[in-house]
């Protein structure tokens, strides 16, 4: 029924995706998700294992996103023609809608605040402007967004779309958080390559995707030039048992834990824990239920190959979790606003932790935190840009200055 | 009194080694197939999407949904050749 299949390569190139599945969303739908569901962080997971390194695994993906649909809003695509993001007041309170951790920041502050919730505004744009708007974005991304207005018996000449913040998730494509690679996609495991959105290469997104496939492509058939062709060893047979034992073990528990209950549980964790805002009381809690998480997997089961891939799964998606609690421990300082804001500690620390916080598995299978330098910027920055994304509120005095102005 | 407890404490040990218990229970699943247009044997929605979520029915030989863990992403509603699909928004974003 499911077969067990080993390759031999001299050379493997990770291209997995996101870690999707991590938070849990707030309709309680486990593939209701703001990424593509189909990505559970497998390759976070297998990179890990490997003994590679990863990187800003702190810095969180937290996006924008129409409430319940779970789909971005895409307030920013709407930007050029006149849409944009508002308070339950209709006032703008953000100065772009193009999403970073301090714009999300200053998002979730009105959310929560007397001045949520939160809505993306177009009505008072032309009917034809409307009409563009939707061929954009019921075509591309999420086709069925327009279904779903539809169903609720909305549209956006008559109602503002109401906005939320989505699960958290791993993500280098949106945020930071992904396995540590170079210019040439070689992460710090000889013969190793990763690209997309689970490889770090900050807002690389599909471009940068195609574009670090191509390079790690490349360098891995250059590195297999010189090698003789990859087949069995007997020093990897060992491990190969294990690893056949380990993931066909849940079709001998038929009647184990369901896959869907694990992963609402350990995803549950991680929306009680980690969800930003951060703190380290509540982290080092939720590592410890995600330390048991590890031992309840050997108690699920499966009966068939479609929910031992969804067993396996969990497995990436427990992983991915403590990286995140681990990580997000260890930067003890604020970074990228809501994506690292820790209420213990408020404040951006650049003279501490202007570096990278990598993680790795040491030689005794245990999570090791390290730190890397920040590379010099290509193109030097003036002071004042330096700090341009804490700015991203509109402050409240150029807005009444600009009401007064029309009126 | 220290009856009732040593029964709770017997009863606290069972309760960690006693195995497992199962039931069933029916979802409201997004993807609906008119199986008089549904073609057997042809698998082109079951291979369109992303998640796994489509099987052949084992009774009726059509597709259907298996797994109750769809994307919304349309891709099998409109990859399928007869239009015998319809993928509805999950009832619990609806």
């Amino acid at each position: 029924m499911a077969v067990f299949t080993s390759f031999y390569a001299n050379s493997v190139i990770l291209c997995c995706g996101a870690s999707g599945r991590l938070g849990l969303p707030a309709s309680g739908y486990l593939y209701g998700t703001y990424e593509n569901p189909s990505n559970a962080g497998d390759g976070y997971s297998l990179a890990y294992h490997a003994g590679a390194e990863l990187t800003g695994i702190e810095c969180f993906q937290i996006n924008p996103l129409i409430k319940d649909y779970n789909g971005p809003a895409c307030a920013y695509v709407t930007g050029p023609f006149g849409g944009h993001t508002v308070n339950a007041h209709g006032h703008r309170f953000i100065e772009s809608d193009y999403w970073s951790g301090h714009m999300m920041l200053e998002f979730y502050r009105e959310l929560h605040s007397e001045n949520g919730p939160v809505y993306l505004k177009l009505e008072h744009l032309a009917p034809e402007t409307l009409l563009e708007i939707e061929r954009v974005l019921h075509r591309t991304e999420r086709p069925s967004r327009g279904r779903f207005h539809a169903g609720r018996g909305q549209s956006y000449a008559t109602d503002r779309v109401e906005m939320h913040i989505s699960e958290i998730g791993l993500c280098s494509g949106h945020s930071a958080s992904g396995v540590w690679v170079n210019e040439r996609g070689e992460t710090t495991v000889p013969g190793l390559y990763a690209a997309g959105d689970m490889a770090c290469v900050p807002h690389n997104y599909l471009l940068g995707a195609l574009v670090y496939g191509k390079i790690c492509a490349e360098q891995a058939l250059r590195y297999n030039a010189d090698l003789p062709p990859a087949g069995p060893r007997p020093e990897h047979e060992a491990q190969i048992e294990a690893e056949r034992a380990r993931v066909l073990g849940p079709l001998s528990r038929p009647a184990g834990i369901p896959h869907h209950q694990y992963e609402y549980k350990v995803r549950r964790l991680v929306n009680d824990y980690l969800q930003p805002p951060k703190t380290g009381n509540r982290m080092e809690l939720g590592l410890r239920y995600l330390e048991r998480a590890e031992a309840d997997l050997a108690e699920v089961g499966a009966t068939n190959p479609h929910e031992l891939m969804r067993v396996m799964e969990c497995h990436f998606i427990r992983d991915c979790a403590e990286m995140a609690a681990r990580a997000s421990l260890y930067r003890t300082e604020s970074r990228w606003g809501l994506y690292h804001y820790r209420l213990d500690h408020p404040e951006q620390d650049d003279a501490r932790w202007r570096v990278h916080v990598n993680l790795k598995k040491d030689e005794n299978g245990s999570m090791q935190l390290l730190e890397r330098p920040v590379e010099p910027y290509v193109v030097p920055l003036g002071a004042d840009e330096l700090r341009s994304y804490h700015r991203l509120r509109i402050r409240p005095e150029a807005r009444s200055t600009a009401l007064e102005a029309r009126a | 009194m220290s009856e009732l407890k040593d029964r709770e404490h017997a009863k606290a040990l069972q309760a960690r080694s006693v195995g497992a218990a199962q039931t069933t229970r029916s979802f409201d699943v997004p993807v609906v197939v008119d199986i008089q247009k549904c073609i057997t044997g042809c698998r082109v929605c079951i291979e369109s999407c992303p998640v796994d979520c489509l099987a052949v029915d084992s009774v009726t030989g059509k597709a259907h949904m298996r797994h109750d863990e769809c994307w919304y992403c349309l891709a099998c509603e409109i990859d399928c050749p007869k239009d015998a699909i319809t993928v509805k928004i999950p009832f619990l974003l609806r």
